[in-house]
C-alpha cells in the first residue's frame, strides 16, 4: 500500500431500498432539521457561527470530537478493508488508545487558553498567534482549504452512494441531496448546528455500532469461533500485521497516530468549550465514546470474512459491501435501518465541520495574512460556507481521477503541514517563525508532489512506504532543523501572553 | 537576546522525540535499500515510533524545571506496552490454526491488541484525570493565564 487512496469510497453500495430504512433515513434527516433550525435561532455572531460563542459543555465537546473524528470509513470502508487485509487494517484505529490522552495533553489545553487570551477562532488563528506570523497563518489556511476541498469531495461522494443505496434514486441526485441536507443546517446554524447534530449523530453511531458488534460476535460464534474460522482458512488474515508488511501496518499507527494533532476540524473544537477545567474529563470521555463507536468496524470485518469463508454468507463482489450484506443478512432490520442511518451521520458531521474550517480559513485566515480585514464575517462565512460545498460536490460528480486524487491529500496534508508548528509549536519555546513558515511549505510541497507522483505512478515507493508519512517525518525534520538554524530569534517570535500559555 | 533552552525532563522529552524522529525517517530509508538492511526498518520502527509518541506525551503534561512524578509510572507503562507489542509481534513465529486462543485471538495478534490498543485505554485517561490539578491546569493556572490576556494582534517582525 503506498498511499491511503484504498481508503477512500468510491464504489456502489448493494441497494437497501426497503420501507423501514428508508423510513428511519427520513426520521434521522426529520431529526437533524430540527436541530438545525433550532441552531440558527442562537447563531447571531461570527463567534456563534465558527466557534459556538465559546459555550461548550464536556459531554457535548467529547461526544461531537468524536463524530467530527469519524468519517463514513468507519463503517464502511474500514469493515472494507479489515474484510480483505485482516488485522493490518485494525492499526488505522489502533493508535487512538493513545492519542486522545496525547491530544488532551499537547494541545487541548494550549489551545484552549490560547482563546483566554486572544480572539481565536481558527486554528491557523493559534498558529499565527504562537510565532507572530500572518504568513505562517497564510500558508497554514491555504493548506487547510485545499485539503478540505478534497475531504469534503470524497465525503460527499460516499454521502451520495448511502443515499443511493437507502432511497435507489442514483448516485448524482444523491450527492445533491445530502450536500443539500448538510448545506442547509450548516449555513444557518453554523458550527453550533453542526456540534448539536453532532451529538445527536454521535451517539446515533455509538449505539448502532455496539449492537452490531455484539451481533457479529454472535454471527461467527464469539470471538474464539471467528478466530478459529480465519485460522483454519487464512491464517495471514489474523497475523498481526494481516496482509500487510509490518511496515505498512507501522506506518498507518504513525500517519494516524501522530497525525491526530494536526486535523484541524477536531482541534479547533477545543476553542468551543466553556470551562478549561472541564477538560480533565476529556480524554476519558472521548476514548469510551470512540471506542464503542469503533467496535463495528473490527467486528463486522473479521465477522463477515469468517461467515463467507465458512460458507455462511457468499463471496462479496467488493469488500466494501461487508457492512451492507452482514446487517441485511444477519442483524433484524431496525437495527440496519438505524446503522445506515448512522453511516449517513458520520458522514454528515465530518462534511459540517470541514466546512465550517474552510470557510473560517478563507473569511479569516486569508485575509489576515494578506493585511485585509472583512466587515461582516458571519455573512462572507455563509457565503464561503456555500460556494466551497458547491465546489466540492462539483468535484464529488466527476467520481474519478481528480475525486480521488484530491481525497488522498486530505489527511496528509493536514498532518505534514500543521503538526509540526501546531503540537511541537506549542510546547517548544525553541520554535521560530521560520521554522514554521518551512515546515509548513515543506508540508504542503512534499504532500502535494509525492501523493501525486504515488498516484499516477510515476514512482513506486517500496512497500510500506505512504507519500503521507514520509511527508510527515520530513516537515517535522525540517521545523526543528530550521528552529535550530534559527533560535537566535525564539525569543522574539514569542509574545508575553503566548507565553504564559505556555508555561501553564 | 535570549535563547530558550530547556531543563530537565522536557529537554530528555524534546531529545527523545527528534531521536524517534530520526528514527522513523531511517526506518523508511532502510525500505529504499537491499533486503537485508530492509529487514532492520520494522525493528526499528517499532522502537522509535512509540519513543516519538511517548516524549510528544510528555513534552505535554510536564512543565519546564519540573519532575515527571505521578505520571513516570503510567507514560512508562504504556511506552512498555506499545513498543513490546510490536517487538514481540515481530519476533514471535506464526501461529498454527489449531494453537491456543488468548481472549479469543491467536497469541500474536493478542499481544498487538490488547496489548497495544486495549490497556492504555484503561491507562492514559485516568493518569491524566487524576493528575490534572497538579500537572496540567489548577486554578492558579488559569487566574494567571487570564491575567495575561492582552488585546496585541499579531505582525511579522
Amino acid at each position: 500500500m503506498h498511499s491511503l487512496l484504498p481508503l477512500l469510497q468510491s464504489a456502489s453500495l448493494p441497494t437497501m431500498a426497503q420501507p423501514v430504512i428508508g423510513g428511519v433515513a427520513i426520521a434521522y434527516f426529520v431529526v437533524v432539521a430540527i436541530i438545525g433550525i433550532w441552531a440558527t435561532r442562537r447563531t447571531k455572531t461570527a463567534s456563534d457561527f465558527f466557534v459556538a460563542g465559546q459555550g461548550l459543555g464536556l459531554v457535548t465537546l467529547a461526544i461531537a470530537s468524536m463524530a467530527a473524528t469519524l468519517s463514513g470509513f468507519a463503517f464502511i470502508g474500514g469493515p472494507g478493508l479489515v474484510y480483505s487485509i485482516g488485522l493490518g487494517a485494525v492499526f488505522i484505529i489502533l493508535p487512538s488508545a493513545l492519542t486522545n490522552s496525547m491530544g488532551a495533553w499537547v494541545m487541548a489545553k494550549r489551545l484552549r487558553l490560547l482563546a483566554e487570551v486572544r480572539e481565536m477562532i481558527t486554528i491557523p488563528d493559534a498558529i499565527g498567534a504562537r510565532f507572530q506570523s500572518p504568513t505562517a497563518q497564510g500558508l497554514a489556511a491555504v493548506a487547510i482549504v485545499i485539503a478540505v476541498i478534497g475531504y469534503m469531495a470524497t465525503n460527499l461522494l460516499a454521502l451520495g452512494l448511502v443515499i443511493d443505496a437507502i432511497f435507489g434514486i442514483g448516485r448524482a441526485p444523491g450527492i445533491w441531496l445530502g450536500t443539500a441536507i448538510v448545506l442547509a443546517y450548516s449555513v444557518s446554524g453554523g458550527i453550533l448546528a453542526g456540534i448539536y447534530n453532532d451529538v445527536f449523530q454521535g451517539l446515533l453511531m455509538a449505539v448502532a455500532s455496539t449492537l452490531v458488534f455484539a451481533f457479529a460476535l454472535q454471527s461467527g460464534g464469539g470471538m474464539s469461533g471467528i478466530s478459529h474460522t480465519l485460522l483454519t482458512h487464512d491464517p495471514t488474515l489474523l497475523s498481526p500485521w494481516g496482509k500487510l508488511t509490518p511496515l505498512a501496518a507501522l506506518s498507518f499507527f504513525f500517519v494516524f497516530g501522530l497525525g491526530s494533532l494536526g486535523q484541524p476540524h477536531v482541534a479547533h473544537k477545543f476553542f468551543m468549550l466553556k470551562d478549561p477545567r472541564r477538560l480533565k474529563w476529556y480524554p476519558l470521555l472521548m476514548t469510551f465514546a470512540l471506542s464503542l463507536t469503533l467496535l463495528l468496524f473490527v467486528g463486522v470485518g473479521l465477522a463477515m470474512k469468517a461467515l463467507v469463508l465458512s460458507g455462511r454468507a457468499a463471496p462479496l463482489a467488493s469488500p466494501d459491501d461487508a457492512t451492507p450484506t452482514f446487517l441485511l443478512q444477519f442483524t433484524p432490520l431496525p437495527l440496519a435501518a438505524l446503522v445506515f442511518s448512522a453511516v449517513a451521520a458520520a458522514i454528515m458531521s465530518t462534511v459540517n465541520s470541514f466546512m465550517s474550517i474552510g470557510s473560517a480559513a478563507l473569511t479569516h485566515d486569508i485575509p489576515v495574512a494578506l493585511g485585509m480585514r472583512v466587515n461582516n464575517e458571519l455573512r462572507w462565512g455563509r457565503i464561503w460556507t456555500v460556494l466551497i460545498t458547491i465546489g466540492a460536490a462539483v468535484v464529488a460528480q466527476a467520481a474519478g481521477t481528480l475525486v480521488a486524487l484530491l481525497g488522498v491529500f486530505g489527511w496528509g496534508l493536514f498532518a505534514s503541514t500543521l503538526v509540526p508548528s501546531l503540537a511541537l509549536g506549542l510546547n517548544w519555546k525553541g520554535a521560530t517563525r521560520a521554522g514554521a513558515i518551512a515546515s509548513i511549505s515543506t508540508g504542503l510541497v512534499a504532500t502535494l508532489a509525492l501523493e501525486t507522483m504515488a498516484f499516477y505512478k510515476v514512482f513506486t515507493f517500496p512497500s510500506g512506504v505512504t507519500a503521507t508519512a514520509i511527508a510527515l517525518v520530513l516537515s517535522l525534520l525540517v521545523f526543528v532543523a530550521m528552529s535550530w538554524l534559527t533560535r537566535a530569534t525564539a525569543a522574539s517570535t514569542l509574545s508575553a501572553d503566548v507565553r504564559a500559555v505556555m508555561e501553564a | 537576546m535570549t535563547i530558550h533552552r530547556l531543563s530537565g525532563v522536557r529537554r530528555t522529552a524534546f531529545s527523545a522525540f527528534v531521536l524517534g524522529a530520526v528514527g522513523i525517517a531511517l526506518a523508511y530509508a532502510s525500505a529504499f535499500a537491499p533486503p537485508s538492511v530492509a529487514a532492520l526498518g520494522p525493528w526499528l520502527m517499532s522502537i522509535a515510533l512509540p519513543l516519538c509518541l511517548v516524549a510528544m506525551m510528555i513534552l505535554g503534561a510536564v512543565r519546564d524545571g519540573r519532575r515527571l512524578g505521578a505520571l513516570g509510572w503510567p507514560i512508562a507503562l504504556v511506552y512498555v506496552l506499545v513498543t513490546g507489542g510490536f517487538l514481540l509481534a515481530l519476533a514471535l513465529p506464526a501461529d498454527a490454526p489449531d494453537a491456543a486462543l488468548w481472549l479469543g485471538l491467536p497469541r500474536r495478534a493478542a499481544v498487538v491488541l490488547y496489548g497495544v490498543g486495549v490497556l492504555p485505554l484503561f491507562v492514559l485517561p485516568i493518569a491524566y484525570a487524576l493528575t490534572f490539578d497538579a500537572f496540567t491546569l489548577s486554578n492558579d493556572d488559569l487566574a494567571r493565564v487570564r491575567a495575561a490576556r492582552t488585546s496585541g494582534t499579531s505582525t511579522d517582525a
